[in-house]
């Protein structure tokens, strides 16, 4: 009986959220309203019991003097004074402006400067690591893109550069063209897993 | 449902069962003899099959031939119904039934034994000397059966032997009900079944006590006093009797034979029966009185057991030498017990041999013939086995290494190239042209008028707030130019404080009025991803009642007016993730009606985004992507921005890049083609 209870309310919620699209009848609509903010709110506590999750975690390793506890003590103590300056001024208040614009964005900024490094040295050692047409087609799209983006040391190239430069034609035609068909495979995909869900074949939502 | 009738008790029992479920009694027979292949139970609704028997009347016993061929005075006319009746009924000798059919004369049977005719056979019952068998103890009915229909007999004449057996079998009687009360107290009458738990161990208890004292039962009491009218003494003395008369018959290893019970006419057995006296007692007590020597133990069959037979060669070959014989055990004929309530009785508590283990299983002892190279080897496995658990340090890797040296130097001329650019502070790179894309959100957002309601959705991470801040800081700064009334939004937990700091930003660079910045309206975070898109675009009021500072944001200002989204005059979705621009599009755009919908995008997202632009009729009305974006729609505006600022960092960065590229992709791949020696290449290499 509990191991389908749960595939009974996930089905008996996926018809009736389909229905609400479907089906112009106004208490159709209202039970889909319902059921969105609901799933809102199970979404929000999901988000609170994540940051609780962590916050453990990290304690049972500052706890047992595990191997790189230290961290762990810093990441509570981040923790614990971000919620006193946000619980206290406010999301939008000046000192949490101030944690956010001086501690969080150079942090996060730091580690994509630290990428860029990763990529151009990845991008450096490809064709020591693997030579074939397509490690080399893909260094040089690679090559156009980044050369044609911005001018080169200040010289736009002919052919390169501007709304007709071969680096608009692969932004927009091959790039573009490859992107159309991961979306309509995203949504062919969508739809079978959303089938497979409400038909009860997939159950995400465990036994 | 088929019933079946118990020869034994007499009561209805499912057809199915094998035993009485009242007197545990077999209901159907073990052997069916060829002749009696039609003798089946007779079951309701279905009519007796009439069966020729006259070649059974030789094995009739005389007495019962000498009835049924009219020595009782009754006519040939009247005996021939009832014969022809008893062969058309299904033979189930003992049933109580039966009897009383034989007996009654209003049912038109054959006239009952006289008295006289009685006294004869019982006369010659008594002076029989040999008895041929016992009663089978598994047909013995429970007392509580019996002592339930017991009924007072009436006819007394010539039945003192009878009377002085049930005096004698009384007191066996007596003397067994207070054993079992002892034993089981599940087999408790029903009326003490009544009594609480508590009360009836008491009793129990208290009637135990006063038995191994020496002082009768209360029952006993009473019933001594209701039917003899006797003193307590006397009693007790008889139960004293009946109890060393009882242990005598148990005790001597000289059980209660069943061959009496051939001896006894069913009648008379179910006449005893009814009269409230056991049949089985009756043969037993008959057996003493005699001084016949009952079967001994090896002559009666056990219980459930099969015959012994020799075991196959095989089979006894199998058979473990140490493995305890299984069954029951073997009583030993001259245990007696020594001490308590038991003593000086033999054999009645067995003892089982297997409860225990007296001797520990002795373990087979292996005694190999080993070389000692077979030897060593066993001994380096045992030791490769115990290395694999412990765990084995790395080797340690030198700091500096070609890979090291290779991540630093593109580290030191990026950032170089980049600090030279900032430091040299002029516009070396050309800016890029407006673009089309550019255009057309300037024209939807100089469409709006002043005070319009823009919804604004800041939905990038801080890690990307370097691209997207420098792509939309333009276009917000032409919406604070317009005067719009700025609603905010995010789907993402750090987007509140991040649209603060965006808008606080464009303010102090735009140098617009604190008053125009104070204009907007922040909604929140709106959680659940998708879901929460989809309900926020149905109804933004119930899903983002309050603003993030608690306050009511649908009561004052220009929200007021706003019911659903498409009151907004524009939408603006600021976003680096592909996916998050896809919930937007999918998921808000169709609730919007005739509001414009603006991406700002960064380079990475584009090529997922630029499909829904592009598309007829387009789902997104404006695209700007990236630093290049917001560059060309700076020089549209004509107020450089961070975007103008970055942009030649941003140029000489990317040029650095792909020259490192270039130059690193070809040495690698000269390198993948030119052999290495073995003592330069680096350790787990091949």
């Amino acid at each position: 009986m509990r191991g389908s209870l749960s595939p009974i309310i996930a089905l008996l919620v996926g018809f009736i959220v389909l229905l609400g699209y479907l089906l112009p009848f106004p208490f159709l609509m209202e039970a889909r309203q319902a059921l969105l903010h609901w799933a809102m709110i199970l979404a929000a506590v999901a988000l609170i019991v994540g940051v609780m999750n962590l916050a453990l975690a990290h304690w049972r390793k500052v706890a047992t003097d595990q191997k790189g506890g230290i961290y762990s003590a810093v990441l509570l103590l981040s923790l614990l004074l971000t919620l006193g300056v946000v619980g206290y001024f406010g999301p939008t208040g000046s000192w949490s402006l101030w944690l956010f614009r001086y501690i969080q964005v150079p942090i996060e900024s730091s580690l994509m400067a630290i990428l860029t490094v990763a990529l151009a040295y990845s991008a450096a050692r490809m064709l020591r690591q693997r030579i074939n047409m397509f490690s080399v087609l893909f260094l040089l799209t690679a090559l156009v893109i980044l050369l044609g983006t911005a001018p080169l040391f200040g010289i736009e190239v002919p052919g390169l550069h501007g709304p007709d430069g071969i680096r608009e034609f692969l932004a927009q035609v091959p790039a573009v063209a490859g992107a159309r068909g991961i979306i309509l495979g995203v949504a062919l995909g969508t739809i079978a897993t959303g089938l497979r869900v409400l038909m009860g074949a997939d159950r995400p939502y465990g036994r | 449902m088929d019933e079946i009738r118990c020869p034994m008790c007499g009561k209805s029992n499912p057809a199915d069962l094998e035993a009485c479920q009242f007197c545990r009694a077999r209901l159907k027979p073990l052997v069916v003899s060829p002749d009696s292949g039609a003798q089946e139970p007779l079951r309701p609704g279905v009519p007796p099959v009439r069966q020729i028997t006259s070649h059974l009347e030789p094995t009739l016993p005389d007495w019962l031939q000498s009835l049924r061929h009219g020595e009782a005075g009754q006519p040939e006319e009247s005996a021939e119904p009832q014969s022809r009746a008893a062969d058309e009924a299904p033979e189930q000798p003992g049933e109580p039934e039966d009897i009383h059919a034989e007996r009654s004369p209003e049912e038109g049977g054959s006239t009952p034994a006289t008295d006289t005719d009685f006294q004869e056979w019982l006369a010659s019952l008594r002076q029989q000397e040999e008895v041929e068998a016992v009663l089978p103890v598994e047909e013995e009915i429970p007392p509580q059966e019996w002592e339930g229909e017991a009924r007072p007999v009436t006819s007394g004449e010539g039945l003192d032997w009878l009377e002085e057996m049930r005096a004698e079998a009384g007191k066996v009687e007596m003397v067994d009900e207070a054993q079992e009360e002892e034993e089981a107290a599940a087999d408790l009458p029903e009326e003490v079944e009544e009594e609480p738990d508590w009360l009836r161990r008491i009793r129990s208890r208290q009637q135990t006590e006063r038995l191994t004292q020496g002082e009768p039962a209360e029952w006993l009491e009473e019933h001594a006093a209701d039917e003899a009218q006797a003193p307590v003494e006397e009693g007790f003395r008889r139960l004293q009797l009946a109890s060393e008369e009882s242990f005598e018959l148990v005790g001597e290893d000289q059980p209660v034979g069943a061959g009496a019970a051939d001896t006894i006419p069913p009648f008379i057995e179910g006449e005893l029966s009814m009269a409230g006296e056991p049949t089985d007692w009756l043969a037993g007590v008959a057996l003493t009185e005699k001084g016949q020597a009952a079967p001994t133990e090896e002559a009666m069959p056990e219980e459930g057991s099969l015959a012994q037979v020799e075991l196959p060669s095989w089979l006894e070959a199998m058979r473990p030498l140490e493995a305890p014989r299984r069954g029951r055990p073997q009583v030993e004929a001259g245990q007696v017990e020594a001490s308590g309530p038991l003593s000086g009785l033999r054999g009645v508590l067995p003892f089982e041999p297997g409860l225990f283990q007296t001797k520990k299983p002795s373990t087979p002892e292996f005694n190999l013939r080993v070389s000692e190279n077979q030897s060593a080897r066993a001994q380096a496995l045992e030791e490769l086995i115990k290395s694999e658990g412990v765990t084995q340090p790395l080797p340690a890797r030198p700091i500096v290494t070609s890979q090291n040296l290779l991540r630093i130097a593109i580290f030191l001329v990026l950032s170089a190239s980049i600090i030279w650019s900032i430091w040299r502070s002029g516009s070396a790179a050309p800016r890029p042209e407006f673009s089309p894309d550019a255009f057309a959100v300037g024209s939807l957002i100089n469409r709006l008028s002043n005070l319009a309601p823009v919804l604004l959705a800041v939905d990038y991470e801080p890690a990307l707030s370097a691209e997207m801040e420098a792509a939309s800081a333009a276009v917000l700064d032409h919406l604070l130019l317009k005067g719009a009334s700025l609603a905010i939004v995010s789907t993402v937990p750090t987007g509140p404080t991040q649209a603060e700091r965006l808008l606080s930003e464009v303010v102090r660079r735009g140098n617009h009025s604190p008053a125009v910045a104070s204009q907007h309206t922040n909604l929140g975070y709106i959680p659940g991803g998708a879901g929460g898109l989809q309900a926020f675009a149905q109804s933004p009021r119930q899903v983002t009642p309050f603003n993030v500072h608690g306050v009511s944001a649908w009561e004052g200002g220009i929200m007021q007016s706003i019911d659903s989204l498409d009151d907004f005059s524009l939408v603006v979705v600021i976003t680096e993730n592909p996916q998050t621009a896809r919930a937007w599009i999918e998921q808000v755009k169709p609730n919007m009606g005739n509001t414009p919908l603006i991406m700002v995008v960064s380079a990475q997202a584009e090529p997922l985004v630029r499909p829904y632009y592009q598309a007829y009729p387009p789902q997104v009305q404006g695209l700007l992507t990236g630093l290049q974006g917001g560059v060309s729609y700076e020089r549209l505006n004509a107020r450089p921005g961070p975007a103008y600022r970055y942009w030649d960092a941003f140029s000489l960065g990317l040029a650095v890049s792909a020259l490192l590229i270039v130059f690193g992709g070809a040495t690698n791949a000269i390198l993948a083609f030119v052999p290495i020696p073995k003592r330069l290449r680096p350790q787990g290499k091949a």
